[in-house]
């Protein structure tokens, strides 16, 4: 499952929201991705297309699904 | 509404040419109006114009550090404050480094253009400010362990609200700065040069009409565009991996950091794949994701055609993965502040050296890629008021297919000028003692890589607060086809009465030998900077004998690396160098070069 998410912080809430893919930052909206039991964040369809097609064979579980490495 | 009538390309070139060079002219009011060194003689800004759409559509090639970072911080700051929120002379100010910014340090501004009360898009700049608050004076803790030690951090907010300053806004900010006159100078600096740019769109709208002007923005992307997969067509399809090292952070000693690459050419389109980088570091040496975009960008624009007009067309068939919470994404609390000055160049050397396996004649060998960062301040004995300086130094960069390197040159991120000795010295309480090109600091080749720099400055106020954030000290740049390193850089200290240099954890206890912060030193006491030298390109023994005698004459090679590296005998008669043709040929055929 994939929609549009707005992003809608308290004003206290200083995080900044990333693109799982290409890490970039997410303004406003994002897109929400359903996969395996994970919630993912997206830019776009594009992202959402490169983190199938590229990122997942490429690295998978082995980086926790993102490459976020907190 | 939008003409759909395509712009006949002597227009177009007219038109491309008119918006860069309003972006020019915006750099030199600049230049012209601020009060830091930074700004009027560093030149360490950009000048952008956007359309509507939030596009860019013209820069100007002041700091290419910053190439990245402006795309984002406009094009985030827009859709964050929202379209429907700008009025006419708005001004909107930031300096996030987790929203597209660089690092602390630079300042964006941004301002709406409406003509005829239709909004035609958005100018803007962004700069290196030398004083932002913080735990360290000029804004560079080297030591910081989290963004709140590196000055006064502001999200988007507006300075000017239609055309009348904001002054809580101008009050907060300045009181939180060391030197608020310097900032309220090079604020407006960066402010009058949004008015040129202003006024210079509305003469270009009013001559050639308001959808003629958004028309030929767009074609001009496209154009970029297209060139720019014409020339990733020229790359053959592969995937190339290469790798290098920061040395370390600032805080934990002895942990190296790395920066890792894959860079996947298929066809028109190119991908640039940062996954198997190093988590963020504790220390400053992070990069945000504006630096590594303006790293990735810097690096292609360096191997493709300089007349490419620079707009965001070009950046269209480019792809980053670059994760957050890595050293080439940091996330937020990290520190950041030496990810924009000292590590960008090292990503750019990354990208050259995974482009050395497709494209070699197009790339560099590894530059010394410091900036020397050398950050210091206190009171001015002369004017009992407080000043900071954020003071660079140039290294050499790496030997290419077409010739040796650039020597003590602002690495490639920064394209700044260095400050003359007489400015230095005039505005600061400092004695230059020594300053200086570093003999056989090139790493040898057939093209040589270029030279770095020492400097050796005396202490003349009774106190001064330094710090510095270099890298390139335990290894140097390498080389590429067998070239040789380049030689490491140093940063030294020798206390008044002592009689040799010693690092500053030495004499300091830092955690790092060169990345420190608020460190006072004493009047008498001598700094010396030495920067990395660039790497080699080819094997030194296909150097032209006439190059190297010309290297021993210029001081950039010894008689005896000559000799031993380059297999060519010199002899020194009547004050001159010249080939000792025999012995060198004896020397080489010994040697088995042809």
């Amino acid at each position: 499952m994939a929609q549009w998410e707005p992003i809608s912080d308290a004003l206290y809430a200083t995080q900044i929201h990333h693109c799982d893919l290409c890490g970039k930052m997410l303004v406003r909206r994002l897109w929400r991705v359903e996969y395996d039991g994970k919630s993912l964040k997206f830019c776009d369809e594009r992202c959402e297309g490169t983190w199938f097609d590229y990122w997942l064979p490429r690295y998978g579980e082995a980086h926790g699904f993102t490459g976020n490495k907190d | 509404m939008q003409t759909e009538k395509p712009i006949d390309s002597v227009t177009l070139t007219i038109i491309n040419n008119y918006l860069v060079n309003t972006c020019r002219e915006m750099g030199l009011a600049m230049m012209k109006t601020s009060y830091s060194s930074i700004f009027n003689e560093g030149l360490d800004f950009s000048c952008v114009i956007f359309d509507r759409d939030g596009e860019m559509v013209a820069y100007a090639e002041f700091c290419p550090a910053q190439i990245g970072a402006i795309l984002y911080t406009m094009q985030w700051t827009i859709a964050e404050i929202g379209l429907e929120n700008f009025k006419p002379g708005d001004v909107v100010m930031h300096n996030d480094p987790y929203r597209g910014g660089c690092h602390m340090p630079e300042h964006t501004v941004i301002q709406a253009v409406y003509h005829n009360g239709e909004l035609y898009g958005f100018i803007g700049n962004i700069a290196h400010v030398t004083e932002i608050g913080g735990k360290a004076v000029g804004g560079f803790a080297a030591d910081a362990k989290e963004v709140y030690q590196e000055g006064l951090r502001l999200p988007p907010v507006k300075i000017i609200r239609e055309g009348e300053p904001v002054e809580d806004i101008w009050k907060i900010i300045l009181e939180n700065h060391r030197t608020p006159r310097t900032s309220w100078g090079d604020f407006h600096a960066m402010l009058g040069s949004l008015n040129v740019a202003e006024r210079r769109l509305h003469q270009l709208l009013d001559r050639y009409g308001f959808d003629e002007i958004l028309t030929a923005g767009k074609q001009l992307m496209d154009y970029s565009e297209t060139r720019m997969r014409a020339e990733i067509r020229d790359i053959p399809n592969g995937e190339y991996q290469f790798d290098d090292w920061i040395e370390n952070d600032g805080v934990v000693p002895d942990k190296r950091y790395r920066i890792n690459c894959t860079v996947i050419v298929r066809d028109e389109d190119i991908l640039f794949d940062y996954t198997d980088s190093s988590p963020q570091a504790r220390g400053p040496c992070n990069c945000t994701y504006g630096v590594t975009a303006s790293a990735t960008f810097n690096a292609m624009l360096n191997i493709t055609d300089q007349t490419i007009p620079r707009n965001s067309g070009c950046y269209r068939p480019i792809q980053l993965i670059v994760p957050p919470g890595t050293v080439v994404n940091v996330k937020h609390p990290g520190p950041s502040v030496g990810g924009n000055s000292e590590i960008h160049e090292r990503i750019v050397d990354v990208l050259f050296g995974c482009l050395s396996y497709a494209v070699p004649e197009r790339v560099a060998a590894a530059a010394g890629a410091s900036a020397c960062n050398f950050l210091f301040g206190g009171m001015h004995p002369s004017t009992d008021q407080y000043y900071a300086n954020y003071h660079i130094d140039g290294c050499g960069w790496g030997g290419k297919a077409t010739g040796d390197g650039n020597h003590t040159q602002c690495p490639i991120n920064g394209n700044c000028r260095n400050t003359p000795v007489e400015v230095f010295e005039t505005r600061y309480p400092w004695l230059t003692k020594t300053y200086r090109i570093v003999e056989d600091s090139g790493g040898h080749g057939q093209h040589r890589g270029g030279c770095g720099s020492e400097r050796v400055i005396e202490a003349l106020a009774p106190e001064i607060t330094v710090s510095s954030f270099m890298d390139r000290h335990e290894t140097g740049a390498w080389g590429l086809f067998g070239g040789q390193e380049g030689a490491s850089g140093a940063v030294r200290i020798r206390k008044n009465g002592d009689d040799r240099w010693r690092t500053f954890s030495e004499v300091y206890g830092t955690a790092s030998p060169n990345k420190f912060a608020d460190i006072q030193i004493q009047a008498g006491d001598e700094v010396r900077i030495v920067s990395p030298g660039g790497g080699g390109y080819g094997p030194p023994e296909n150097r032209e004998p006439s190059e190297v005698l010309d290297d021993v004459r210029e001081g950039l090679v010894s008689p005896k690396e000559a000799q031993e590296v380059y297999a060519v005998t010199l002899v020194r008669e009547a004050g001159d160098w010249r080939v000792d043709e025999g012995a060198t040929a004896d020397l080489r055929r010994e040697r088995g070069i042809s």
